[in-house]
This record gives C-alpha cells, sequence and structure tokens, in this order.
C-alpha cells in the first residue's frame, strides 16, 4: 500500500517535472504578492507584507517610508520589480 | 537535541520571484536580506548573481540606511559595458521569506559597491564574499535556491 502511495507521488513528480513546472512539495512558502500583482509594478520599487503590495514607487526611502507609516508596527520588505527587459549582470 | 531560540538560522531556501503581465512573465532568484547600519535598517528582495563578483546596492538604498559611502568613484564591468560606483560597508543578514521569518548570521560587506539609480536592475548579492559564507544550491527547474552556512 506504502509503496503504490509513493510511486503514485513519483508519477505525479514526474508529470509536474515534463511540464516544466515545480512540484507543489517543492515549493518553499514565500510572502511575495502573486506574479500577476508584481506585473503591475514592472520596474518600480514595491514594499509588501504578507503577498500584499503596501506601496510602490521610484524612490526607496520614500517607499519605505510610506510603507512603515500604512503598516505600524510590521517591517515591510522593498523589492525592484524586474521590468521584463532582458538584462545580462 | 534542543536547539537554542536564539542560534541564528542557518539555512535558507527561497523560491524564484516571478512576474507576469499580459501574456508575459519573467522570473529571477530573489533572496531576502535585512540591510543595516547603524540603527537603520530594512529588508530588501536581492538578486542571487554568481556572476557578479561583488555585492551591489543603488544609491537610494545607501542614502536611505545611512552608508557611509566613499566620494571617490571607480568603474566596474557590468554586462558588457561600465558603470560608476562608489565603496560602502553594510551589514547584511539572510532572512526567510516570510513575514517575521527566522533570520540568519549577520554579516559585515565591506565593501559594497553602490551603483547610482537605474544603472542596475536590482540590488544584487554577489560571490564575493557572501558565496565565501554561504553554499548555494539552485535549481532553475524547480525555480527554488538555497543558502546554507558553509561549516
Amino acid at each position: 500500500m506504502m509503496r503504490n502511495v509513493i510511486k503514485a507521488e513519483r508519477m505525479v513528480g514526474n508529470e509536474g517535472h515534463m511540464q516544466g513546472k515545480p512540484h507543489a512539495r517543492h515549493r518553499p512558502q514565500s510572502d511575495t504578492p502573486p506574479a500577476k500583482v508584481l506585473g503591475k509594478y514592472r520596474g518600480q520599487w514595491v514594499a509588501y507584507y504578507n503577498r500584499r503590495v503596501v506601496a510602490n514607487g521610484d524612490n526607496f526611502g520614500k517607499v519605505l517610508d510610506e510603507a512603515r507609516t500604512l503598516i505600524p508596527g510590521k517591517e515591510p520588505t522593498l523589492m525592484k520589480v524586474p521590468s521584463g527587459e532582458l538584462y545580462v549582470l | 537535541m534542543a536547539t537554542s531560540p536564539s542560534r541564528p538560522f542557518r539555512s535558507f531556501t527561497y523560491p524564484y520571484t516571478k512576474v507576469e503581465w499580459g501574456s508575459n512573465s519573467d522570473i529571477a532568484p530573489m533572496a531576502k536580506a535585512v540591510l543595516s547600519w547603524k540603527g537603520e535598517k530594512a529588508s530588501v528582495d536581492m538578486l542571487m548573481d554568481t556572476g557578479a563578483n561583488r555585492t551591489f546596492l543603488l544609491s537610494g538604498m545607501a542614502e536611505r540606511l545611512g552608508l557611509e559611502v566613499s566620494s571617490e568613484t571607480q568603474t566596474a564591468m557590468a554586462g558588457g559595458g561600465t558603470l560608476k560606483v562608489r565603496r560602502a560597508k553594510v551589514e547584511v543578514t539572510l532572512m526567510e521569506p516570510l513575514p517575521n521569518g527566522r533570520i540568519g548570521r549577520k554579516h559585515l560587506v565591506d565593501p559594497v559597491l553602490i551603483a547610482e539609480e537605474g544603472a542596475l536592475p536590482f540590488p544584487v548579492l554577489g560571490r564575493k564574499p557572501f558565496l565565501r559564507w554561504y553554499d548555494l544550491k539552485l535549481s532553475e527547474r524547480n525555480l527554488t535556491f538555497s543558502l546554507s552556512e558553509a561549516p
């Protein structure tokens, strides 16, 4: 019985691999906002907390200060959202 | 064996950051880190770039954190072009990608290079000195990467 369960899990894992998708079991948790939400802020700084964008703009300091005002007592994370342009660093 | 609650967390696994707009998408391996200097701090997602031999911040970040930035500029190669950078110091602490996530050991990064806003698309965690302290395991296939404190 247990062998069958393991086999079934492996099959699901392989299926995910064939589709180029990460298996849900291996996906670490993250509080980053969903991809479609981030897509609205390409090239900007966003401050987020618990998967929600709290503030956005072009100035790191202003975005940080605005976010701290809006969610007092909680520490936001800032991200420069990928713009979608090609880059080589 | 019980672990002391004050002991720094030693291994971090991050999902790639994904951005979608219209029918397009982009992914980037970004690690969450707390940058701090003399009482100022900010939690920031930074690009893990094994091709960069230094760690880079953008000038607006250095200004807000109150970093002591050198007046001299130097030239750094980036993507086949060049950019002007200044030197500073900053403390970097890795953090789990969760609200109030567990944190690792604080490291002084000296020098960290400060690029003008817009000269680089992201702040960058480069090889020096970061990969002296952490072993990197990266799986683009699974869209995850891990940083584990080197023994």
